[in-house]
C-alpha cells in the first residue's frame, strides 16, 4: 500500500515535473523569440537614427526652416591659453571619440 | 454472512453455467464435428492442453514477427531510419556573422548590416506565376516581368526541375513580413543581413559597396573585407513537423562572431559640406566632374575625399559605373601649375636659387624644339622665386628647373611621393605616372617644372602640399583610424609612414611663398576672411588618349592649406574641363568654401600673417 503511495506520489511529481520542464522551455523559446525582435528593432532603430542624423537630413531641414551656413566673418574661434590645444592639428590622440562611444552606440541592447 | 456468500455462489452457479454452455453452443456444430458424440469428453481431457499450446503457439510467432521486426528496425535498418528521423528533426541553421559596422571619426554609423530576409521561389509550387509576380512585384518594388519569368520557368536548360531560385535577396524585414503575409504559395523567405548605408551618398566612392553575397566589392568595403567579415554561427535545433522548435530536444549552437568595425578619419559633416561645394562648383563652371580632398597634414587624416558625380551606395547597381571609382586615388591628371611649389622647395633646399635672386622672365622660352608660354602674354619681367610662384610663370619654372638639373629634380620628385602609391590603404591606387629619368627627352625637365608630362593622383598632389605644411616631413595619408574588436577594444591604427623631403626652413620659406601667391597673386580667390591661406592654383591641359599631344580641355586645380603659418588643414580642390579653364577662377573658391566649413567646424583660430618673401614685382 505504502509503496503503492510511494510509486504513485513518484509518478505524479515526475510528469508534474515534465510539464514544469516542458513550460519552462515554452517560456524560455518566446522569450528567445522576444530577444531576437527587441533586437532587430534596436538595429532598425540604430539605422533609423543614424539616417535621421545624417547630414543631408539635417540641412535640408535646416533649409525648410530658414537656416543658412553662418558667413566666414560671423564666426570667430578663439583660442583660451591653457584651455585650447596648440594649433597645428586636428587630431591629439589616437583613440577617436567613437572609442569611447562605441558601448553606447555599438553594443547590442 | 457466510450464508450470504454462499447463496451468492449458489445463485451464481447456474450462470455461470449457462454461459459455459452458452461458450460451448456457439462452437456447437463445430465442435460436435470435430469431436462427434465423444468430443465433450476429448475436451474434457485434451482440449485446453492443445489450445494452450495452440495459444503459446501463436503468441511465440506474434513475438517471433515483432522480435524480427524489431531486429530489423533497430539493428539492420538503425542507421537509415536513425538518419531519416534525423534529417526530418534536425535542422543545422546558419546563423550569419553581421559585418562589421563603418564609422565616421565621430563614431557616427556610415555603414551598418541591418537584418533582412532572402525571397525565394520553388516555381514547382506556385500555382500562378503572373499572379503571384505581381503582388511580389508590387510589394518589392521591382519589375514585374524578371519575377513572372523566374516563377514561370520550371525546368533548367538541361531540362531538370527547378526547385530553389532567389527572387530578391536582403530584403528589409518589414518589406519581406509583408510578402509573407499574403502566403504566396511556392515563396519562401530565407535569413540574411543587407548592408545599409544611412546617410546615403555621402562618401560613396571612398566607402564602396556590398555585393548581394556579403563580399565587398569597392573601396574600403573591398579593401577591408576579411576584417569587416564576421565568421558565422551555427545552431542545430529539433522540430516538429510544423516547423515549431522542440523546446526539450536541446540543441546546440555555436554564436556567429561578428566583423571588426572600422573607424574612419573621414569627419561626415566636412565629408558633406566638401560634396555639396564641390557640386556647386562643377555646375557653375560647367565641368565634367571634380574631386576635393581635405587632409590633416600632422597625422595624414584624411576628413573629407569627394569625387562628383558620385552615386548612392544603397543602390549601387543603378549607378552609372564611371561614378562608381574613387578618382582622388584611381585616376591620374597632369597637375599643372601646382607642382611648381616642388620646383622652388627643390631649388630653394638645394640651393641652386637664392631667395633673393632674380629671374629676366619673357612670356615665352624656346626648349629644344619646343616653345613653352606662360598662360599669358607680358613683356620682359624680373622675378624672384617668390614672383615666379606668386604669378605662376612657367618660363620662370622652366629656368628654375634648370639650375636643379634634371636627376636632383627628378629625386625630388620621388622624394615627394610621385610614381609610387602613397599606402593611404584603397583597392586600385595608381602610382601616378613618372617617366624614369634615363628616358626623359630635352623638354622632360622644362614641361615637368610646371607640371606637364607626368601625371598624379590628386591624393599625391595634397601630400606635396601637406609635405609643405608638416614642415618638409611627408607623411603617409590615411581613411583609417582603428578596429573596433566585438568587444568594442579600439586598436589604433598602425603609425602612418614618415619621410623628410625638405628641410623645416624650406618648408617655412614656401609658406611664406604660399601665402603670398594668395595674398597678391593667383590664388586671391582662395582667400578665407580672418585666416591667412597659403595655396597655389593649376591650370593643365588634359592629354590625349592614347596618343601623344593634349586636347583642349583643361584641369583646374587649387591646392592649399590654413592656416598658412599654423596649417591644420590641407584642401586639394580640382575641377575637370571647366568652362572658365583657370584654377585660379574655377577652383580657388570652391577650396575657400570648403576649408572655411572646415575651419569653423574643427573650431581652429586665425594664426598670424606669415612674413612677406623677397619679391621683385610690386603687387597691383
Amino acid at each position: 500500500m505504502l509503496f503503492g503511495l510511494i510509486v504513485a506520489g513518484l509518478l505524479v511529481g515526475i510528469v508534474t515535473l515534465q510539464a514544469f520542464v516542458a513550460q519552462q522551455s515554452f517560456r524560455m523559446q518566446d522569450l528567445q523569440e522576444r530577444t531576437r525582435e527587441l533586437q532587430l528593432q534596436y538595429g532598425e532603430l540604430k539605422a533609423q537614427a543614424a539616417a535621421l542624423s545624417a547630414p543631408s537630413r539635417v540641412a535640408a531641414a535646416a533649409q525648410r526652416h530658414g537656416m543658412v551656413l553662418p558667413d566666414a566673418s560671423q564666426v570667430q574661434t578663439l583660442r583660451v591659453p591653457g584651455i585650447d590645444p596648440p594649433p597645428g592639428g586636428t587630431t591629439g590622440s589616437d583613440a577617436p571619440p567613437s572609442a569611447a562611444l562605441k558601448p553606447v552606440i555599438g553594443e547590442e541592447p | 454472512m457466510t450464508q450470504g456468500r454462499h447463496e451468492a455462489r449458489r445463485t451464481s452457479s447456474p450462470n455461470t453455467r449457462r454461459a459455459q454452455h452458452g461458450r460451448h453452443e456457439a462452437h456447437g456444430p463445430g465442435a460436435h464435428g470435430l469431436h462427434g458424440p465423444h468430443g465433450k469428453h476429448a475436451a474434457d481431457h485434451h482440449g485446453p492442453a492443445h489450445r494452450v499450446m495452440a495459444m503459446f503457439v501463436v503468441a511465440a510467432l506474434g513475438l517471433a514477427t515483432i522480435l524480427t521486426r524489431l531486429v530489423v528496425l533497430q539493428v539492420r535498418d538503425a542507421n537509415a531510419l536513425t538518419s531519416m528521423a534525423v534529417d526530418q528533426r534536425v535542422r543545422d541553421l546558419t546563423l550569419p556573422a553581421p559585418r562589421g559596422t563603418i564609422f565616421d571619426d565621430s563614431g557616427t554609423e556610415l555603414a551598418m548590416s541591418l537584418p533582412a530576409k532572402d525571397v525565394y521561389a520553388d516555381p514547382q509550387l506556385v500555382r500562378d506565376p503572373a499572379g503571384e509576380a505581381r503582388a511580389i512585384a508590387k510589394t518589392l518594388k521591382i519589375k514585374v516581368t524578371p519575377v513572372r519569368k523566374l516563377l514561370a520557368t520550371r525546368t533548367d536548360s538541361q531540362g531538370d526541375l527547378i526547385h530553389f531560385v532567389y527572387v530578391q535577396r536582403g530584403v528589409a524585414l518589414n518589406v519581406a513580413a509583408r510578402l509573407e503575409r499574403a502566403s504566396l504559395p511556392g515563396i519562401g523567405f530565407t535569413s540574411d543581413t543587407r548592408r545599409y548605408y544611412p546617410a546615403g551618398a555621402l562618401a560613396p566612392q571612398v566607402l564602396g559597396f556590398v555585393g548581394v553575397d556579403g563580399t565587398g566589392l569597392a573601396g574600403l568595403e573591398r579593401q577591408y573585407q576579411q576584417l569587416l567579415t564576421g565568421r558565422p554561427g551555427h545552431e542545430v535545433v529539433q522540430e516538429d513537423p510544423d516547423g515549431t522548435l522542440i523546446p526539450q530536444a536541446g540543441s546546440t549552437s555555436t554564436p556567429p562572431v561578428p566583423g571588426d568595425d572600422l573607424v574612419l578619419t573621414i569627419d561626415r559633416d566636412i565629408q558633406y559640406q566638401a560634396q555639396q561645394s564641390l557640386a556647386q562648383a562643377v555646375r557653375a563652371n560647367g565641368g565634367s566632374g571634380g574631386s576635393v580632398i581635405v587632409m590633416d597634414p600632422h597625422s595624414g587624416d584624411i576628413l573629407a575625399m569627394a569625387t562628383y558625380p558620385w552615386f548612392d551606395p544603397n543602390t549601387f547597381a543603378e549607378a552609372n559605373p564611371n561614378y562608381l571609382r574613387n578618382r582622388t586615388v584611381t585616376d591620374v591628371y597632369e597637375p599643372g601649375s601646382v607642382n611648381k611649389v616642388i620646383t622652388v622647395a627643390a631649388a630653394l633646399q638645394e640651393h641652386s636659387v637664392g631667395l633673393r635672386q632674380r629671374f629676366v622672365v619673357p612670356d615665352q622660352i624656346r626648349v629644344y624644339d619646343a616653345v613653352i608660354h606662360d598662360a599669358e602674354t607680358h613683356p620682359v619681367q624680373t622675378m624672384t622665386l617668390a614672383d615666379i610662384l606668386a604669378y605662376s610663370s612657367n618660363v620662370g619654372a622652366i629656368k628654375v628647373a634648370d639650375t636643379i638639373g634634371q636627376d636632383r629634380f627628378y629625386r625630388y620628385l620621388r622624394r615627394f611621393g610621385f610614381g609610387q602609391p602613397t599606402g593611404v590603404g584603397f583597392p586600385g591606387e595608381s602610382a601616378g605616372i613618372l617617366p624614369p629619368v634615363d628616358t626623359w627627352s630635352g623638354v622632360s625637365l622644362a614641361t615637368m617644372a610646371f607640371g606637364q608630362g607626368l601625371a598624379v593622383t590628386p591624393l599625391q598632389m595634397a601630400s606635396v602640399y601637406a609635405t609643405i605644411a608638416n614642415d618638409g616631413v611627408w607623411v603617409q595619408p590615411r581613411l583609417v583610424r582603428g578596429t573596433v574588436d566585438a568587444n568594442g577594444k579600439f586598436q589604433p591604427a598602425p603609425a602612418p609612414d614618415t619621410r623628410r623631403v625638405v628641410s623645416e626652413h624650406t618648408a617655412a620659406v614656401v609658406t611664406r611663398m604660399l601665402a603670398y601667391a594668395v595674398d597678391i597673386g593667383t590664388g586671391v580667390e582662395a582667400q578665407i576672411p580672418g585666416f591667412w591661406v597659403a595655396g597655389k592654383t593649376g591650370t593643365a591641359r588634359i592629354p590625349r588618349q592614347n596618343r601623344p599631344g593634349y586636347t583642349k580641355k583643361y584641369v583646374a586645380s587649387f591646392i592649399g592649406f590654413a592656416p598658412a603659418s599654423h596649417p591644420a588643414l590641407v584642401i586639394a580642390a580640382v575641377i575637370d574641363d571647366p568652362a572658365t579653364i583657370y584654377g585660379g577662377v574655377a577652383a580657388a573658391p570652391l577650396f575657400k568654401n570648403v576649408a572655411r566649413f572646415a575651419l569653423a567646424r574643427l573650431r581652429i583660430p586665425p594664426a598670424a600673417k606669415p612674413p612677406i618673401p623677397p619679391h621683385a614685382v610690386s603687387p597691383g
